[in-house]
């Protein structure tokens, strides 16, 4: 007997699509090697649903090497055949065969985006025997039963070719920048150091590590400018209140101390007030840029794991596909059943009812994205317990799609000039008249007010306690993944999809560390060589190029083998380039490397000897970590200094304000990074270990 | 060869390190303008801060001990 087999990208997605299409109650679950396959049948026809599990197919090179290069020939081959962590893919690839023998119809039902199409249709294609012109696609957004009963009732007729040649060749040509500038740059550093270093770059990578290498530049190189500012309170009707300058930067002292002399104690004549009242629109719905930045500054979530949380929630049908670029929420998504669904769970029932009882207009954005809407819940009831990390950021999808259905908040502002003089001063306040949306997102939005009095212009009030404060202009912040991910999303660095694993692949390379993301030696050292050598792998035009060009592929505008001799001819160019100057640019990467590990170790120059470089040092004998001079060797010095065992700890590069020694930075689990000076007699230390 | 860090360059300081001295330089202007400091009490004061940038601070260490 024959039957229309189903491929979805996950194995939970097959068991919610069987689920839902099978005309009566579960369908038969069956498994072999591991591998869960489902039979069911809907409308008299059998089907079995069968899944990948990613990508089950990737670019190999035609030939083997581990330095080779150019490598222009691929073929599209089985990933466990080229990858060693992949092996367990075999066992998909034999059983999805097996079930493809008796099969006479044809679904792609992945996820509906470029990668969903492109693991269904190799599927299709290399391990079916090229089924792909006689399948068909589901399109969904949602796991919920409705969505997908109706999506495999009504397919679309073919596969969705045009997004499938445009995900081929975005692979195709990441593959080839990045196996080619990789091998070169391990080659150049081999051939200057006969040693093996992990490098890689690539055309997403590039433009990151530039951005990134400027913002630490601009950090390194920063020196502080001194500025004042002026602190006063007032009294009126025997209550204290604050009063701000005009100018929230005086440049000098002198200018400061003036107008501090000219004002204290004086009188100041309130020669203004106006309020302004005004409605605040609800936020637009989450797209995955939105939700990855609001969980790392409500929960701290890191941008990988805020998708890979968001999926689960997916795959459970509590919320629609999260990979979406849209701030969309169109009208076929049903408000009403949504709403009356999450109507139903106690936590959000009365916001939900109240909703239900206005006019239902959702507040979008600008963004829009073909495949589909923004982020909603399903309003569908969780089968199991969700963890505590699922749970938060189902509530913060739940209450921002609330919000957005919700009233603007109303508020005021409300500010007094107050003159002294030649100087103005301000009072400021702050009120909220209506909630509106801010009810429905609590806790995730707040806004302080803060009260004024009630002053008339005319009015008389005087400057009880005027001073100057010494302050600096900070240098820029530091990068976090959120804002990182923010701006690679300006810049159209990479895609909604991948810009997440960019950032980890950068930290695994050692490339870029911790949360505040610093740049490490080893960053410096690849962006400044290709800085000399071919500064356009590090130039976001190359990446928006391609990125045009996909969308050009996608419209039919554009050819896979046009881009594909384009890349091909600036790889030629580009390595050239880099082989007639092998042995100077790994001279600077194998330097970049000694850097990067001196970075890691190199404490500071010794106090002692004044010669050799104090280094984190672990013992043979004893495996404790302690810091030695590098003159020990050579028998001309012998400090040394212990360090805590346990913990990370790096050089800060900063000396002691006690005693002048260098210090240390040391980060354990569950608490804040402290700076520790390495000398024991430091006075600082004198009351450690002492009761009060 | 850079007197700060030692990279093999033909100049006094390696790139990182000039632009971080011309930094150096451009922003004692504005200290002068707005405390009146000498060159060295202005290098005393960029050392202390905790603000100043790595490279920068590298720099004004070396400007005041070869004063010192």
């Amino acid at each position: 007997m024959t039957y229309t087999l189903i491929i979805a990208e996950k194995p939970d997605a097959a068991a919610r699509i069987a689920e839902a299409l099978n005309d009566k109650g579960r369908p038969a679950k069956h498994a072999r090697n591991g591998v869960p396959y489902y039979i069911g049948s809907r409308k008299g026809k059998e089907f079995v649903a069968c899944s990948s599990i990613g990508h089950l197919y990737t670019v190999a090179a035609e030939d083997a090497g581990r330095f080779h290069y150019p490598v222009f020939s691929f073929n599209w081959v089985p990933k466990f055949t080229v990858e060693r962590n992949s092996k367990y893919q075999r066992a998909w690839i034999e059983i999805i065969q097996d079930l493809g023998k008796e099969a006479d119809d044809f679904i792609n039902a992945c996820d509906y985006d470029v990668e969903g199409s492109l693991i269904g249709f190799s599927i299709l294609k290399y391990a079916l025997g090229d089924v792909t012109r006689k399948s068909k696609r589901m399109k969904y957004s949602t796991l919920t039963k409705d969505e997908l009963a109706h999506s495999y009732d009504n397919p679309l007729p073919t596969l969705d070719f045009s997004l499938i040649e445009a995900g081929k060749t975005r692979h195709e040509v990441d593959w080839l920048y990045g196996i080619n500038l990789s091998r070169a740059m391990m080659k150049a550093a081999y051939t200057a150091s006969d040693k093996y270093s992990a490098l890689s770059i690539g055309r997403i990578q590039g433009p990151t590590l530039k951005a990134l290498a400027e913002r630490e530049r601009e950090i390194n190189n920063f020196v502080p400018i001194p500025y004042w500012s002026l602190k006063c309170a007032v009294e009126i009707d025997g209550k204290t209140f604050s009063v701000r300058y005009d100018k929230e930067k005086i440049d000098t002292r002198d200018e400061a101390q003036r107008i501090v002399n000219a004002c204290n104690g004086k009188e100041g004549l309130v020669d203004l007030v106006e309020a302004k009242k005004y409605y605040e629109k609800p936020p637009p719905p989450f797209d995955v840029g939105g939700l990855q930045a609001e969980a790392y500054r409500l929960f701290g979530y890191f941008p990988s794991r805020t998708v890979a949380l968001a999926e689960r929630l997916y795959l459970e049908a509590l919320i629609s596909y999260p990979r979406t670029g849209s701030q969309k929420l169109p009208p076929s998504i049903g408000y009403r059943n949504i709403l009356m669904g999450l109507g139903g769970l106690v936590e959000y029932s009365d916001l939900a009812n109240e909703i239900l009882s206005g006019r239902l207009i959702p507040n979008e954005g600008t963004k829009t994205d073909p495949a589909h809407p923004a982020i909603y819940p399903t309003g569908n009831p969780s089968r199991r317990r969700l963890s505590t990390e699922e749970h938060r950021l189902y509530d913060l999808i739940v209450k921002r799609f609330l919000a957005v259905f919700s009233t603007p908040s109303h508020k005021e502002r409300t500010r007094a000039r107050i003159s002294c003089g030649e100087f103005i001063f301000s009072m400021e306040g702050f009120r909220i008249l209506e909630e509106g949306w801010m009810r429905s997102y609590m806790p995730y939005t707040s806004a302080k007010e803060v009260p004024m009095p009630a002053l008339t212009e005319g009015q008389r009030i005087i400057f009880l306690d005027l001073s100057a404060h010494k302050k600096f202009v900070q240098p820029p912040s530091r990068y976090n993944p959120s804002s990182l991910l923010k701006l690679m999303e300006e810049q159209n660095i990479g895609t909604k999809a991948t810009r997440a694993d960019i950032i980890e692949t950068l930290m695994e390379r050692g490339y870029i560390r911790d949360e505040r993301i610093t740049m490490t030696e080893l960053g410096f050292g690849v962006v400044d060589t290709f800085e000399e050598m071919c500064q356009d792998i590090l130039s976001v035009d190359l990446t928006r190029k391609l990125e045009k060009d996909m969308e050009l592929i996608e419209e039919e505008k554009k050819t896979r083998e046009e881009v594909l001799i384009e890349a091909v001819s600036f790889l030629r160019r580009t390595l050239a380039t880099i082989r007639t100057d092998e042995r100077r640019i790994g001279a600077r990467l194998t330097e970049a490397k000694r850097r990067a590990w001196l970075d890691k170790v190199a404490v500071s120059s010794c106090p002692s000897c004044r010669t050799g470089k104090l280094l984190m040092i672990r013992s043979r004998s004893t495996g404790k970590v302690f810091i030695g001079c590098s003159n020990y060797q050579s028998g001309t010095c012998s400090f040394s200094a212990p360090l805590p065992q346990h913990g990370i700890i790096r050089p800060s590069h900063r000396l002691c304000h006690t005693c002048g020694y260098p210090t240390v930075i040391v980060r354990r689990k569950k608490s804040k990074p402290w700076s520790l000076c390495i000398n024991i007699h430091c006075p600082s230390k004198e009351k450690w270990g002492k009761r009060q | 060869m850079c007197v700060v860090c030692g990279t093999n360059d033909e100049t006094e300081y390696c790139k990182r390190h000039q632009s971080a001295y011309e930094n150096l330089v451009k922003t004692y202007d504005i200290w002068q303008r707005a405390t009146e400091l000498s060159w060295d009490e202005y290098l005393g004061k960029v050392i202390e801060n905790e603000f100043t940038g790595f490279w920068a601070m590298e720099v004004a260490q070396r400007l005041k001990t070869k004063k010192g």
